[in-house]
């Protein structure tokens, strides 16, 4: 335990404030489902060796994912918060009180996706259905709506295609639930 | 020859063969028939019992039955499919030699089940998924997600269930665009 | 020709030209009525052209207005030779055929447009059958050739994909402030690819208006709460990241503990199971044991149900018993009612028994009283009731004579009705009968005799036809013959004549006879050709003649006589047109 207090100590006091915060920016980012963080980014601002640089992106992903330390107070935070150097706390902090909102959002997501489908986005096109081989005249508006949704192994579209009152069973549907 | 209830096209060989055969029948057994097949056109099967015993009335061969059977299941989903008015059916296909007693009874039939045929028909028309049935499994308060079953019908009629988890806060999202693309649907 | 001049006549009737009844032939068309017929047919064929059907008096304009028919004549693909002549001097055979070309031009009945869509559907409809029917006209080219054509227009073939952007304006303070001028990465960096861009922006934006707003302290104990019983997958995740260092060994080992900790206290449910599997594993005997106490349960068990079934009997009769009890306490119960009634009225004249006399009195004042009461009442009710009564009487006789009045009314419409009604079967029977007739009339009827009679004619025209050709072919075979025969005679007489030259030739020598008749062969043989040769010619020109005197007829069919006096009247009155126009001019400048 010693010698990990130490390790951070180490590696974290080569950083200045700013580099610190870029870092921790760019985790949440990462976390948020952007750009990944890479070894490459900070060779030139930090001292870090390769392995010092995984360590540090381990320690501050751990945090960051804790739900614990997104309550920002300071009696539910975990030991390793606690035993991370003063100045990284206060930035951790400042980090997680920006990002708070974001954070959570993610790692909701992530945790919904990995319990079961998952609802990201959707995307809609109006259609106008003029005839088919049954009826050469059909003239009917279909709405295609495509569910993109995400479970733990792939990212899928679920399209539906809905006519009038099929639209309208949705729409109750989710009025009931949202009302 | 065009014929609007073949859809601008000429008539089918068979079809001209098959009412001559027609044509042989007496008005009344036409009709009888004509309204056997309109209701298998909407509800899926034909009586064929009785299907038998009138044709069997009608002295006529099996294979003459069916063929009988495809012609008039040809003239009316046909004409439906093209929306023709009962009065050019009726020209239409006297102008094909069918009689002119057999003509009018089966525009009479078009016209009594060509909604339902319709009906049926725009039913049957391509579509790649029809939503079903809706239901919500989980809907907790504390909850930030909703859990929603979509049960959905694809062309081949196979029924398919996608469970989907909703976040709360994307719902009024949702459904603000719903409503939006609903009232886009009705000012067409 | 007769027939066509009706055709062509009906068809300019049915679009509306003024055509008289007694013009039957195309002979009978004058200048306007040509002019009309012509400028009415390229109205319906062509709309939009403009042309007055009026002809002007004016003789430039006429001409102007001849061309300009003619024009649009050929533009229809017209090919005879057509001019302004056509239509200001116009030949009966020209104008024939100009017609006949005009009204088989006529557009059919189906062809005619509806009249003009003007819902949103019916305008996309008619553009999407332009451009049907614009794309039907062109080449084919495989699909992925036309990226920009028809099919990709409207919709993109890009997938709608998005991430969540950090667009946010909400927060203060200068560690806000901070976080946006130096670490927040402008959108184009936010998105991983640049076909995230787009949708981004739009699933934001639609968020920034809908979305509401949830708690995020409520959100975060619920994912607190969850996220401590997933844990095992996040393990998972953590030995994916291979960092082989003693750092992390230390870290898993010591989360592994807390998950640990976790586990115990957040499922307990989990330990029975876990325990029970342990023991199953580590020894049989308990199994058997285990089997044991089973069968000791299921003896239990069966000894409770059969305790269980006999208390459900017993709970049945008593509730049986129950109900029986019930009814006979209802029945007590209004035996109760009935007899404490009895009793208070027992009671009450117990009470009364004492001074019967006075309490007599009381009740017989009590009794006057009422009776005065009701003496009153019924005075008042006399009172009320009489001017209702009235009211009532005067309503029904108003009502009565309204009612007859309207039901008189109701029974003449009745009878109206019912006249009417006779009539109309009248009619009807009028009509079956009209109808019996007609239908009678149908099989006397010659079936189609408009068409069979043509063709009879048609056949009959082929008919002499042939018959004409078979005699032109012998006349021909004949004229054949007699050149044939002509030829062999001249060459008979030129050979005899060369035969009989020389025999006198010789002769001539010696004998002064014979010279003199050899002479007079020669003058014989060239009169004699002279002859032939003068033959022929008076062939040639009956020949001309008879091409001649053709020529003729076809020109006076022209009218050619009648045209040129009024072309040479319209020359006039365009000379007088110029004259006084050139009046006007000099006036004018001077």
């Amino acid at each position: 335990m010693e010698d990990e207090t130490e390790l951070l100590q180490n590696i974290f006091t080569k950083v200045n404030s700013d580099v610190m915060n870029q870092f921790l920016h760019a985790c949440v980012d990462e976390i948020c489902g952007r750009k990944r963080v890479t070894f490459q980014q900070f060779t030139n601002s930090v001292e870090w060796t390769e392995n010092e640089y995984k360590i540090a992106r381990q320690v501050i992903f751990d945090l960051l994912r804790n739900p614990a330390v997104l309550y920002l107070e300071n009696e539910r935070m975990p030991h390793r918060y606690v035993e991370t150097p003063a100045e990284l706390q206060l930035a951790i902090r400042t980090c997680v009180n920006i990002r708070r909102e974001h954070l959570v959002k993610a790692l909701l997501r992530e945790h919904s996706i990995k319990n079961g489908t998952t609802l990201l986005d959707f995307d809609w096109r109006l259609k106008w259905i003029m005839g088919s081989s049954k009826l050469a005249t059909l003239k009917e508006p279909l709405l295609q709506l495509d569910l993109i949704i995400e479970d733990s192994k792939s990212q899928q579209i679920l399209d539906l295609e809905l006519n009038r009152d099929e639209l309208d069973m949705l729409i109750n549907a989710l009025e009931e639930v949202g009302g | 020859m065009k014929f609007r209830f073949l859809g601008d096209a000429d008539c089918p060989d068979w079809l001209l063969a098959e009412i001559n055969t027609l044509s042989r029948m007496t008005s009344i057994k036409m009709k009888v028939l004509g309204q056997l097949v309109a209701k298998s056109l909407t509800e899926g099967t034909l009586d064929e019992d009785k299907v038998k015993k009138l044709t069997q009335d009608a002295k006529l061969e099996p294979g003459d039955t069916k063929a009988i059977v495809a012609a008039l299941n040809l003239i009316l989903s046909s004409s439906t499919s093209h929306a023709v008015s009962a009065t050019d059916l009726s020209s239409e296909l006297q102008q094909l030699g069918l009689p002119r007693e057999h003509s009018t009874t089966l525009a009479r039939i078009y016209t009594e089940h060509s909604p339902q045929i319709t009906a049926t028909l725009s039913a049957q028309s391509l579509r790649l998924k029809r939503l079903s049935f809706i239901e919500t499994l989980e809907n907790e308060k504390t909850s930030p997600f909703v859990k929603i079953a979509f049960q959905t019908s694809d062309t081949a009629g196979k029924e398919e269930t996608n469970k989907v988890t909703i976040p709360k806060e994307s719902i009024p999202v949702l459904l603000a665009e719903l409503k939006r693309a609903r009232s886009l649907m009705e000012g067409l | 020709m007769e027939e066509v001049d009706n055709i062509i006549i009906h068809s300019l009737r049915q679009i509306g030209c003024n055509i008289e009844e007694d013009v039957t032939n195309l002979g009978r068309f004058n200048t306007e009525l040509v002019v009309e017929a012509t400028v009415r047919c390229l109205d319906i064929i062509r709309p939009g052209l403009g042309i007055s059907t009026i002809v002007p008096a004016n003789m430039a304009a006429r001409f102007r207005l001849g061309a300009t028919l003619a024009q649009a004549c050929s533009e229809l693909g017209y090919r005879g030779d057509i001019g302004y002549q056509t239509f200001l001097y116009s030949s009966e055979v020209d104008l024939r055929r100009l017609l006949m070309f005009l009204i088989e031009k006529l557009p059919k009945e189906s062809d005619k447009s509806l009249n003009e869509p003007t819902s949103r559907i019916a305008l996309l409809e008619r553009q999407i059958s332009g451009a049907v029917s614009s794309d039907l006209s062109l080449p084919w080219l495989p699909h992925y050739c036309h990226k920009r054509g028809v099919r990709n227009k409207g919709c993109t073939d890009r997938r709608y994909r998005s991430v969540d952007l950090d667009i946010s304006t909400q927060g203060h303070g200068d560690d806000f402030q901070d976080y946006r001028v130096h670490y927040q990465k402008p959108i184009t960096d936010q998105v991983p690819d640049d076909q995230y861009l787009v949708p981004s922006l739009v699933s934001h934006n639609a968020k920034l208006i809908h979305e509401s707003a949830t708690n995020i302290i409520e959100r975060l104990q619920w994912l607190d709460m969850h996220k401590l019983s997933n844990e095992t997958v996040e393990d998972k995740v953590y030995s994916k990241n291979d960092v082989q260092s003693r750092f992390t060994l230390n870290q898993r080992l010591q989360f592994s503990q807390y998950h640990f900790v976790s586990q115990n206290t957040q499922s307990e449910e989990k330990i029975p199971v876990t325990q029970a599997h342990t023991e199953t594993v580590t020894s049989l005997s308990r199994e058997e044991r285990r089997e044991l106490k089973i069968d000791q349960v299921k003896s239990e068990c069966e000894s409770l149900r059969s305790n269980l079934d006999e208390l459900q009997v017993n709970v049945k009769q008593l509730s049986s018993k129950l109900s029986q009890v019930d009814v006979t306490l209802r029945n007590a119960e209004k035996e109760v009612k009935d007899s404490e009634e009895r009793r208070k009225i027992k009671a009450r004249t117990y009470d009364l028994l004492p001074n019967g006399e006075e309490n007599i009195k009381k009740l017989e004042a009590l009794v006057e009283a009422s009776a005065n009461k009701l003496i009153n009442l019924a005075t008042q009710w006399e009172r009320h009731r009489r001017p209702l009564v009235e009211k009532y009487r005067d309503e029904r006789a108003k009502y009565s004579t309204k009612a007859q009045s309207t039901s008189r009314k109701k029974l003449d419409e009745i009878k109206l009705l019912r006249e009417k009604e006779k009539e109309l079967i009248e009619e009807s029977r009028n009509k079956d009968q009209q109808c019996t007739q007609l239908l009678a009339e149908i099989p006397k009827l010659p079936k189609e005799s408009n068409r069979s009679a043509y063709t009879q004619r048609i056949l009959e025209i082929i008919n002499n036809v042939r018959k004409q050709r078979c005699e032109i072919d012998k006349v021909l075979a004949d004229t054949r013959e007699i050149q044939k025969d002509i030829n062999t005679l001249t060459g008979r007489l030129e050979r005899s004549f060369t035969v009989a030259d020389e025999l006198i030739f010789k002769d001539a020598k010696s004998n002064e006879a014979s010279r003199k008749a050899y002479k007079l062969l020669a003058t014989l043989h060239s009169d004699c050709a002279e002859l032939v040769t003068l033959v022929e010619e008076i062939g040639a020109t009956v020949r001309e003649i008879r091409d001649l005197e053709e020529q003729i007829d076809s020109e006076s069919a022209k009218n050619v006589g009648a045209n040129l006096e009024r072309i040479t009247a319209d020359l006039k009155q365009m000379k007088q047109e110029t004259a006084t126009l050139m009046a006007q001019l000099q006036s004018k400048n001077s």
